[in-house]
């Protein structure tokens, strides 16, 4: 009966360490967790990449300016780091943008707010998708608690750490580097692959996959 | 999931049973031994015209094996000059192709190209047996073991040059002409095949290109985006939210990184606010800061090269991993203090202690060949750069910590029977293993043909496009 693995092939499978430590490194550095990436490589004796310091440090700041509700600060760090990146992202360029107006919103300061969205956010209002985005967060000045309304998301951590990866993923790029980590390549290579055996085998042989219940014990 | 639960041998029972799943560092340490050289699969290709396995009456094949030229008189359907190849196509690759000039299309123009099997019957056009397949070049028609052939792509004659290719990733069969792809078809067929050229009428001439020289068709680009279609299913596939959190996490408890666990933590909860775990995806975190402390003080004594300190505190610790000096663990420090006299010189020394401490496991399979490659230290004058140097490095003084923090977590009472292999690994490495598991898996489904699935790939070829 075929359980989740083949217990013969898996023992035959070694892993080189090294391989398990520049993951995790990887995924320090791709996240700016400079000072954990440091301890790493002092506590495993591996090598650190010679990474761009500066551009962790600024990536770095960025997030932070983003997930503090400083989306301007954000932006303006952005252009100093690369000039044309926003220009050339546009959807992620009205992403913060649309920010900065949920946090004066948020803040009520609903006239700066409405200022904002005409001067900055509207001349973007040419093109549809960002109409109906603008729409979404033109809603909002209509709740005494913005909470309480149904975009009450814009206002979430998560649609902020959504827009900071984002940010973060478009930096890396713009910047040369690989905007996913190895470790994310993984996850999605082994959905893949294991997609692909249940499709081909049947759910009886290899039951769908699940990456919760692979990392269970 | 844990691997194949051993029955009767756990170590935290204490009783007396070796844990046998901890040989698997072991294993770890021959690893080393090889080095990365990179499985060479081994295959031979093909590099020649077969002359001994061919239609041999009624063509004949150039000295240098690499055309042939119909002699025959094309009286029926019986008497077609096919020839194959030295070699079978090798399949543990992405794909295999080859070509063929067409010099002279004689009175008929009927050249054909395709694979067959060892066993085809040497005087049939490719194509017109079952298990074969054949591009024609006087119809343009591809034929696949029914007499009739299905209308494929366009007529090829003299002065062109027409390619035969296998794709193993979407196993299929591939045809080019003068440098264009002409179209695929699903490869059907098991096994081994013979790339095949055939030629029937007068004087038709056909040079084949089994890779000498440059091809028409750009294959290595093919290939690239091949792979660049298979990349970018991959790259579709959403990934949840902080997974990567989890696993750094538990990686870090597992091996008890202390220090790099507490910057970890300082920093993740000043992201503001501190990372929200999916609770769909909450890797289970409680049973890896087990012993945290002394597991971390371990390994900074075996780190340290304390190795005595190291067995002593152990022992103190937690007797059941050490056993009667006859686990993998002792096995492990036992060669690390031996290593360790060996790296200050101290050779004499070094085989007193290997006699007393490392001759009990002589005999036991599993152990006899790391404890050669080990004296064989004492032969260099710089063992460090010997063949067996890797036992000097630092990266192995790591193993045996980590073979020591494996003994420990094992130790672990809360542990569920299911999880009995799970202080081995860490979630991580858990994960490695099931990719490679199943992308062997999958090369097995197609027959075992493919490409190797190569970890380095995808940890080195990291694109920056998103």
């Amino acid at each position: 009966m075929y359980t989740d693995m083949d217990p013969r092939q898996f023992e035959h499978s070694v892993v080189d360490d090294n391989d398990i430590h520049s993951i995790v490194m990887s995924y320090l550095l791709h996240n700016c967790f400079n000072e954990t990436a440091d301890s790493l490589a002092s506590c495993t004796g591996v090598k650190q990449p010679s990474d761009d310091r500066d551009n962790i440090q600024r990536r770095k700041q960025i997030i932070h300016f983003v997930m503090e509700m400083k989306a301007l600060k954000a932006v303006e760090l952005t252009e100093q780091l690369a000039k044309d990146l926003l220009e050339k992202n546009k959807d992620l360029h009205f992403d913060l943008l649309r920010l900065h107006f949920v946090e004066l919103v948020c803040a009520r300061k609903c006239n700066e707010a409405i200022e904002f969205a005409k001067t900055i956010l509207a001349p973007f209002g040419t093109v549809h998708k960002y109409v109906e985005k603008l729409e979404d967060a033109m809603a909002l000045l209509a709740y005494d608690d913005p909470e309480k309304s149904p975009l009450f998301h814009l206002l979430s951590s998560e649609y902020r750490q959504q827009v900071a990866d984002n940010l973060n993923r478009t930096i890396l790029e713009h910047t040369n580097q690989p905007s996913y980590t190895p470790m994310e390549r993984i996850i999605q290579h082994v959905t893949v692959v294991r997609q692909y055996l249940t499709e081909e085998n049947g759910k009886d042989a290899f039951p769908p996959f699940s990456l919760k219940d692979s990392l269970k014990g | 999931m844990s691997s194949s639960p051993s029955p009767a041998n756990s170590a935290n029972a204490g009783n007396g049973g070796q844990d046998l799943n901890l040989l698997h560092f072991l294993d770890k340490v021959r690893l080393a031994a090889t080095g990365d050289a990179e499985e060479d699969e081994g295959e031979d290709s093909p590099t020649e015209l077969n002359t001994i396995n061919s239609a041999g009456g009624f063509l004949v094949v150039s000295p240098d094996k690499l055309s042939v030229k119909y002699t025959n008189m094309n009286l029926h359907g019986h008497d077609v000059g096919v020839v194959q190849a030295n070699r079978p196509a090798p399949v543990k690759c992405l794909t295999y192709y080859f070509e063929i000039f067409v010099k002279d299309s004689g009175v008929k123009g009927q050249v054909a190209i395709g694979f067959t099997k060892e066993s085809f019957k040497m005087r049939r056009q490719p194509g017109w047996e079952v298990n074969s397949c054949g591009y024609h070049g006087d119809d343009g028609f591809l034929y696949r073991g029914q007499g009739k052939g299905e209308p494929f792509g366009p007529k090829y004659t003299k002065d062109d040059t027409v390619g035969g290719g296998i794709n193993y990733a979407t196993q299929e069969f591939f045809f080019t002409k003068n440098g264009a792809i002409v179209g695929k078809i699903p490869k059907d067929i098991k096994g081994h095949l013979f790339p095949t050229v055939a030629v029937h009428s007068q004087n038709e001439e056909v040079l084949v290109n089994f890779g000498k020289k440059k091809f028409a068709f750009d294959i290595t680009g093919y290939e690239v985006s091949e792979r660049n279609k298979q990349q970018m299913a991959i790259e579709k596939i959403s990934i949840p939210p902080n997974i990567g959190y989890g696993l750094v996490k538990t990686y870090l408890l597992h091996y008890g990184y202390e220090e790099t666990l507490d910057a970890f933590n300082l920093a993740t909860k000043t992201t503001v606010p501190p990372i929200n775990i999916d609770q769909g995806n909450a890797i289970d975190e409680d049973d890896s800061s087990y012993a945290l402390k002394q597991r971390k003080t371990l390994r900074q004594l075996v780190r340290n090269g304390e190795i005595d300190a190291a067995m002593v505190k152990l022992r103190e610790w937690y007797p059941q991993t050490v056993q009667d000096d006859k686990s993998v663990v002792c096995f492990l420090l036992h060669c690390q203090h031996f290593i360790e006299l060996v790296r200050v010189g101290k050779l004499e020394e070094g085989v007193k202690y290997g006699r007393l401490e490392l001759a009990k496991f002589v005999g036991l399979t599993g152990f006899q060949d790391i404890i050669e490659d080990c004296f064989a230290l004492l032969v260099y004058e710089k063992p460090e750069e010997s063949p067996v140097g890797y036992f000097l490095e630092d990266s192995h003084k790591e193993l045996v910590a980590d073979a020591v923090n494996a003994a420990i977590l094992s130790t672990n009472p809360n542990k569920r029977d299911v999880q009995k292999s799970c202080h081995l690994h860490s979630h991580l490495e858990k994960l490695l293993r099931q990719l490679t598991v199943c992308c062997l898996e999958r090369r097995s489904l197609n027959g075992d043909q493919g490409e190797t699935f190569r970890l380095h790939r995808i940890l080195n070829n990291n694109s920056s496009r998103r």
